[in-house]
């Protein structure tokens, strides 16, 4: 097998030819920078590329091997990060104009560390929707992030360049950002697996912010075993982020392969059962069949849970950037300025009604997860749209596209709970489409649990797509 | 909540923000006011009792 062919298994599978010898971490280096090269003026995944570093460390890990060193979990594995996070010597664009006139970034942010502690070979900074406040992967500055499946389709975003790396065989693993669905919709989008922790689960210090109380950050992947074994690599204390918990880890790099027996998994009705297009229906429908769901659970009120994310977000996100607002507002992405200055004029009284509504709906979620283990919902309610798409006709009402896409994911990032999204391919489509496994608030295993089935039955599977497609 | 009028709001809070908005600019804004308003409207006719407290994130001592 060619070092190139190796770049299409998961980062797994690449470490374990690394270690067994097969290829050399050089030349997966190399390899991946030559796919890189070759690729990303199509996919637009990479606005930075750490070619130095990722050599430097290539080296480090060959020399560690033939020293016979004790190994990383991931040594050799190529990795990326969405271009939020810090990475030292990189200015951290966060996808927008105005944070590209910072000085670079004197050190990694804790994600990017503890990747690269685990043997990870960064490869750079991947593109992005403007200070993460974007659900396309549409840039104003950068371009759009390209679907890899079919490249005149959006990523979705905002970690749009983490979902094209992982799809488009340019990275087995990408570090994303998820406030509103910023992991889950690229996920569904580019068909990758994605994990979003419970909040508070993995340190989000040295990652740009966008509104504190809903930003998570986690992993896309091309298997539910990668999205394990970085989660046990990311998970864990950091006084650098405040509301990083203390709590101790819970390991799931074994508990993954438990199976399924005795869970109690429901479907998620109401509100996650409209705005769907026929081929979200159809993946739910895969999903459900699979896991023989005959329970259907409500989350009430998600529809108000949905606005008052909603709300929060743009408060919040208006408070980070109003000395820029007022500095620099012309160079702000037209469409992430006007909610920015809306969001800068909400009375006071709706955020709080929104963060009071916050905690009646946490109280709602854990009831139901007294007679549920598991919660399944779409991710998305269509497949990628073209790019430059404006709208979009749910349940026979033509809305804006771009704030509707999350209708599914900001209920459940509201409230912090874990979540793995898995992506499936219902028949006949080109196109993936991901499924949102929820789990009760740090039972991060139970969601892989259940995505390890589905993909250990061929259903769910996040393959790197041909290039040129 | 009576129905909220975006262009009000402007024409109130935005000096008070400091921010130099272009008038072709205010069109967007106000769109997205609208839609916050509807929101917040929806929010605030659900029956919350008294002793439900915010939940934002902050622990003593961090």
């Amino acid at each position: 097998m060619s070092v190139d062919a190796l770049l299409d298994r998961d980062a797994t599978g690449i470490a374990a030819a690394f270690r067994a010898g097969e290829a050399s971490a050089t030349e997966i280096a190399e390899a991946a920078l030559a796919r890189i090269a070759a690729r990303n003026p199509v996919l637009n995944a990479f606005t930075d590329v750490t070619a130095d570093r990722t050599r430097a460390r290539a080296a480090a890990l060959d020399a560690a091997r033939s020293h016979r060193h004790a190994l990383p979990p991931l040594a050799g594995a190529p990795v990326a990060a969405k271009n939020l996070f810090d990475i030292a010597g990189v200015v951290t664009r966060a996808g927008s104009r105005i944070n590209r006139d910072h000085a670079p970034a004197p050190a990694d942010a804790t994600a990017v560390a503890r990747l690269e502690a685990a043997g990870g070979l960064l490869l750079g900074g991947l593109n992005m929707g403007e200070y993460a406040y974007d659900f396309t992967g549409e840039n104003a500055h950068d371009g759009p992030s390209r679907n890899p499946h079919d490249t005149t389709r959006m990523t979705g975003g905002s970690s749009g360049g983490s979902g094209g790396a992982v799809a488009g065989g340019l990275a087995t693993v990408a570090l994303g950002s998820d406030t509103n669905g910023s992991i889950r919709v690229p996920s569904s989008f580019c068909g990758t697996f994605g994990l979003k922790p419970t909040y508070g689960r993995v340190s989000r210090a040295g990652a740009f912010p966008f509104v504190a109380a809903f930003d998570h950050v986690g992993p896309l992947a091309r298997s539910v075993r990668d999205l394990a074994a970085v989660y046990d690599v990311l998970a864990g204390a950091d006084p650098a982020d405040p509301a990083c918990t203390r709590r101790a880890t819970e390991p799931v790099g074994q508990s993954f392969e438990a199976g399924i027996a005795g869970l109690r998994i429901a479907r998620l009705g109401g509100w996650f059962a409209r705005n769907l297009l026929p081929e979200s229906s159809a993946a739910m429908e895969i999903v459900c069949t699979a896991l023989h769901v005959q329970r259907e659970a409500v989350l009430p009120e998600a529809e108000r849970a949905r606005g008052a994310a909603f709300l929060i977000t743009m408060a919040e996100a208006a408070e980070l950037h109003l000395p820029r607002l007022r500095t620099r507002p012309g160079d702000f992405d037209p469409a992430v300025r006007d909610r920015l200055i809306a969001g800068a004029l909400l009375p006071a009284a709706w955020v709080q009604s929104a963060q009071r509504f916050r905690r009646w709906f946490a109280a709602r979620a854990a009831e139901v997860f007294r007679d549920h283990d598991v919660l399944l919902a779409p991710a998305t309610p269509m497949h990628a749209p073209r790019l430059g798409t404006q709208s979009v006709t749910l349940d026979g009402v033509e809305l804006p596209l771009r704030a509707n896409i999350g209708v599914h994911t900001q209920p459940i990032s509201f409230i912090g709970l874990p979540v793995v999204a898995v992506p499936v391919w219902p028949s006949g489509a080109a196109l993936p489409l991901a499924v949102q496994v929820i789990a009760p608030a740090w039972r991060e295993d139970l969601a892989l649990r259940v995505a390890r089935v589905l993909e250990r039955e061929g259903l769910a599977r996040a393959p790197v797509a041909p290039f040129g497609a | 909540m009576p129905e909220p009028d975006p262009e009000a709001i402007i024409a109130a809070l935005l000096p008070a923000t400091g921010i130099p908005v272009d008038p072709a600019w205010r069109a967007a804004v106000a769109a997205n006011l609208r839609v916050a308003g509807t929101i917040a409207a929806a929010l605030q006719s659900f029956p919350l009792s008294d002793e439900v407290e915010p939940a934002p994130v902050f622990e003593p001592g961090r």
